[in-house]
């Protein structure tokens, strides 16, 4: 076809104007449960618990559970097989205490004000305990990933809230709603010494009276609902009070208390409360317990440690610091300081001298330090196998799930964790995680993410005779499921990209336009590289030209 | 008075119930000992054993491996009382309603505050920790010894120490209340109300609870208790006489509201803090029977503390009033032995008088004088030591020691006597954190929970 100069640039410019979004209609998005295979870890190193290793051993996955483990174990024929050669496999990782796929409640629109901050609605007042955390769970949370890509696979999780936000449940991460993530339903009564802010209880002595005072009346209305089922003939019929009510299940001893107490002095609260109303407890993310520690011990408090730990930058005497301390104090000051860390980092290692099971938990820390606070903590004195029992058996114990969770052992549940060295050391990788015998693949989604992370926003130049055209690309999703559109320009109105694909470094993605009636398939094939690309596009029957793609920075970076 | 044997069986008791609170064992020798209860004593020595001081005298001899200091040339006198504080506390006020006497200071005591240090090095080694003065019924507060290095906030309680409460007249709580929040009281009319209101309830409340008791016990009884209040269930052992009452206030009209008020409910353990026109109504306060807690010269920051006087402890001690001196600051309680000289200018209050209203004093209007406040045998080993007479200009602390245990030695003090250090903090924010803050009945406690902001 003979085209003129001038009707050649109307072309592509009307082919980049149109604004009918002739895209192919949008595939559902329902991804399918996937039949869980059996699988078989061959010749692997197998950390069967704390101290008890197998080398080499195969695993074998079916059904969810851990069929077998062992050096001649029988492989299954319709077994995938994964050769774990050099691998080293342990059970997946319990986490004491997260906010893991719990959704924040938005109450940002919530302007309603409070006549009497004296007497407020119990929600204001941080009172929620009827809150089940189980009706606030999202599990694409993205979190997620990073918390399995740091070897958990099970997490005890509470809802977002004030001093009695609600109860727990522990779950499998990731685990769809629809296949029942719960392990546990009810794990625990969740507490925290938080203050309501400017409404009762607004200081830590309110949170303490008003638990006392709710606890208190919780006892006296559950004796009485116990009389008045005995015989209901002429008494007066109790009055049915929520929040009052989710603290029968404490009462009977049917579930712990859990104290979400990171400094020192909330848990001597804690343990204050314990002690006064003799309950079954759990205190969890504890940062800073070291004072606390023999009262822990001699109590027998099931404790989860935080895997925070603060960090080592140091601060630089400038003149701004001159002014203030002399050179001496300084280095006094910063002693001190680095003291104070070096105490947190070790204090692991002390709860482990003096005999205290403890597990971990991660809640309020960046998941991405998780890896390196746990060297810390070992480089200080704390065992790896100790460390291995905080993340596996301790934990299950505390929970009470040792039946079925910690160990890699036949008739447990398919968690797993495998690495390409020991998990202590620096340079090994998370190659897999395994969760309900359901394999992620860790370390290949984090390679092909880093390398070639499509999503986000791409200019796009398309070198014409006539000029550089310019357009925005905007890639959103996952690999293997990203979904993306073209506009700016003279496109009006964005149009979807039929489809967008990544093989390695190659990226192909189409997209139609509509010009005079007449649909015009826009083909790109380029070769990727970090954060640009360069290839050709090729417009319908007008012709193929270079065509280039650079990242812009993200926003929100 | 010879009360040795109930105060060493008293001793004895308390001390089996503090079993697990450290106790020391000191020989004090050779020291100029003013014992406020029978005069002074010249080269004199008082040895403590477990805690308890367990002999004065001469040329006393201590036992194998107890400590020994010389205090030649130095004065012995009974540790400091002060009967106003609000250090060592996470929270100071539960500013939210009204009426809180359900919420206790004792629930929040952090031990490492460095101003209890501070206090150590002023000669203080007791403190009533107070609820702050936002709410007309303020909260139950804590008397604590200042047994800083330990660092569990229980122990710092004084076991078998009289419970208290706080409450507020005046200009604070119309202000907090009234007028930031628009709730009563908004006027101190309000403030009579609210108080003679809650009381009240609280005799309805008890009323209650007395026939459910009554009934429950009989055969066949079956029926519900009445709701729990803890509220009105610490106002009912107000007005049972289990709770001493610290009112916070200044104007005379208003502290002979709260005499009739606590004429009408029977309450009749009342100490008045601050106080400043208390002058006004000495002898009123005398034929109550309520004493009084007072500043040695602060006046004229609000318009309710303008009709002042230096003058005010003298006028009342010379009116047979039973007065203390405190700080409400963390600042002043480092130098509460010259708040009391002060009172030797303005007043002129013997030594005694004048050491009495930081000692024996503050320890009866705490309900604690067969604990502490003189050196007799039998009372708790808390003792300060200086150099030169406490009530002169050139008085210096030396040590303090709080149940036999020397918690502030002036040759051991280092630059920073800090217990802990927080790892995340950079050091200015520190270094700010361990200036004087003032610290008053407003101001916010140590913690970072306090939501109240400091007016």
């Amino acid at each position: 076809m003979h085209i003129t100069r001038v009707y050649f640039l109307r072309t592509i410019l009307c082919l980049f104007t149109c604004g009918l979004a002739w895209s192919s209609k949008a595939q559902e998005e329902r991804p399918l449960r996937p039949v869980s295979p059996v699988y078989a870890l061959t010749n692997a190193t197998v950390v069967v618990k704390p101290g008890t290793v197998l080398k080499p051993a195969t695993v074998i996955i079916r059904d969810g559970l851990i069929a077998s483990v062992g050096a001649d174990v029988t492989i299954p024929p319709e077994a995938l097989i994964i050769k774990s050669d050099s691998l080293i496999i342990y059970a997946g990782f319990i986490d004491g205490l997260s906010y893991a796929e719990v959704k924040r409640e938005d109450n940002s629109n919530d302007k309603q004000t409070v006549p009497d901050p004296g007497n407020p609605p119990p929600d204001k007042a941080g009172i929620t305990p009827q809150t089940d955390v189980r009706d606030h769970l999202d599990p694409n949370d993205p979190g997620i990933e990073d918390l399995r890509a740091a070897g958990f696979t099970t997490a005890q999780v509470i809802p977002y809230g004030g001093m009695l936000p609600g109860t727990a449940s522990i779950i499998q991460l990731g685990c769809p709603l629809a296949d029942g993530p719960f392990i546990v339903n009810r794990s625990a009564f969740a507490t925290a010494f938080k203050p309501a802010d400017h409404y009762y209880p607004g200081s830590l002595m309110g949170v303490m009276a008003k638990w006392r005072e709710l606890y208190t009346q919780a006892v006296q209305t559950h004796a009485y609902q116990a009389v008045y089922a005995s015989n209901r003939v002429g008494l007066t019929r109790p009055t049915s009070d929520l929040i009052l009510e989710s603290f029968y299940p404490v009462i009977e001893k049917k579930e712990p208390v859990l104290f979400k107490t990171e400094k020192v002095l909330d848990v001597q609260r804690a343990l204050e409360l314990i002690n006064e109303f003799g309950l079954n407890a759990e205190l969890a993310n504890v940062q800073d317990g070291m004072d606390a520690l023999e009262k822990i011990k001699d109590t027998n408090t099931p404790i989860f440690l935080s895997l925070d730990l603060p960090a080592t930058d140091e601060e630089t005497y400038d003149d701004k610091a001159a002014e203030i301390f002399s050179r001496e104090e300084w280095d006094a000051l910063a002693k001190r300081k680095q003291d104070a860390v070096e105490a947190r980092e070790h204090e692991a290692a002390a709860f482990q001298n003096a005999g205290i099971r403890f597990g971990f938990s991660t809640s309020d820390m960046k998941v991405n330090e998780i890896r390196k606070n746990i060297r810390r903590m070992v480089a200080a004195g704390l065992s790896e196998d100790q460390a291995l029992a905080a993340l596996t058996t301790n934990a299950s114990a505390i929970l009470g799930l040792s039946d079925r969770l910690g160990t890699v052992e036949a008739g447990k549940i398919g968690n797993l964790v495998i690495c390409d060295k020991s998990y202590f050391d620096e340079k090994s990788r998370v190659v897999d995680v395994f969760i309900d015998g359901r394999l992620y693949e860790i370390l290949k989604s984090k390679i092909e993410s880093a390398t070639n992370e499509l999503s986000g926003s791409w200019e796009l130049i398309t070198d014409t005779p006539d000029g550089k055209m310019r357009n925005m690309l905007t890639i959103k999703g996952a690999k293997g499921a990203y979904k993306g559109e073209v506009s700016g320009g003279e496109i009006m109105d964005p149009v979807s990209l039929d489809n967008i694909t990544v093989d390695g470094s190659a990226l192909r993605f189409s997209y139609t336009v509509s010009y005079e009636q007449k649909a015009v398939h826009v083909e790109v094939n380029a070769q990727l590289s970090g954060d640009s690309f360069h290839g050709e596009l090729k417009a319908g029957d007008f012709g193929t030209f270079p065509v280039d793609g650079k990242k812009k920075p993200d926003e929100h970076q | 008075m010879r009360r040795s044997t109930v105060v060493c069986v008293l001793a004895l008791m308390v001390s089996l119930a503090g079993a697990q609170v450290k106790m020391g064992n000191v020989l004090i020798r050779n020291g100029t000992l003013l014992t406020i209860a029978h005069g002074d004593l010249p080269n004199s020595d008082v040895l403590i054993l477990n805690g308890k001081i367990a002999r004065i005298g001469q040329g006393l001899s201590a036992p194998q491996g107890c400590e020994v200091i010389d205090a030649t040339g130095l004065f012995v006198m009974p540790g400091i009382i002060d009967a106003h504080s609000h250090i060592a506390l996470q929270a100071i006020n539960e500013s939210t309603n009204p009426v809180t006497s359900e919420v206790w200071t004792g629930d929040v005591i952090d031990p490492y505050d460095i101003a209890i240090y501070r206090a150590l090095a002023g000669g203080v080694t007791d403190i009533l920790a107070l609820h702050g003065s936002a709410n007309p019924i303020g909260g139950q507060s804590q008397i604590i010894k200042l047994r800083y290095g330990d660092p569990n906030p229980a122990d710092f309680i004084m076991t078998g120490a009289p419970r208290t409460i706080k409450f507020a007249l005046g200009e604070n709580p119309i202000r907090i209340h009234g007028s930031n929040q628009n709730i009563l009281p908004r006027t101190r009319m309000g403030v009579e109300f609210v108080i003679r209101n809650a009381l009240s309830e609280a005799q309805v409340y008890q009323a209650k609870w007395d026939l459910y008791n009554a009934e429950k016990s009989k055969k066949g009884f079956r029926g519900a208790p009445p709701p729990y209040s803890k509220r009105l269930e610490v106002l009912a052992d107000l007005l049972r006489g289990n709770i001493i009452l610290n009112c916070h206030s200044y104007r005379a009209d208003e502290i002979s509201m709260l005499m009739n008020v606590c004429r009408d409910f029977g309450i009749k353990r009342v100490v008045f803090q601050h106080a400043n026109e208390g002058y006004r109504v000495a002898p009123e306060l005398a034929a109550f029977g309520a004493m009084a807690s007072v500043f040695s010269d602060a006046w004229a920051y609000k318009f309710e503390v303008y009709y002042s006087t230096a003058y005010n402890a003298a006028i009342l001690t010379r009116n047979n009033v039973i007065t203390s001196i405190n700080s409400d600051s963390d600042e002043l309680i480092r130098h509460l032995y010259h708040e009391a000289a002060k009172t030797q200018k303005y007043g002129g209050l013997s030594d005694l008088e004048a050491l009495s209203l930081i000692t024996i004093n503050p320890a009866k209007q705490l309900g604690i004088d067969n604990r502490v406040g003189t050196l007799e045998v039998g009372k708790d080993g808390d003792i300060a030591i200086f150099q030169n007479h406490p009530l002169s200009i050139y008085a210096k602390p030396m040590k303090t020691i709080v149940d036999g245990i020397v918690r502030f030695d002036i040759d051991k003090d280092q630059d920073d006597m800090r217990l802990r250090v927080d790892p995340e903090k950079d050091f200015e924010k520190d270094y700010e954190g361990t200036g004087v803050s003032g610290r008053g009945c407003l101001d916010s406690g140590t913690g970072t929970n306090e939501s109240f902001d400091s007016q």
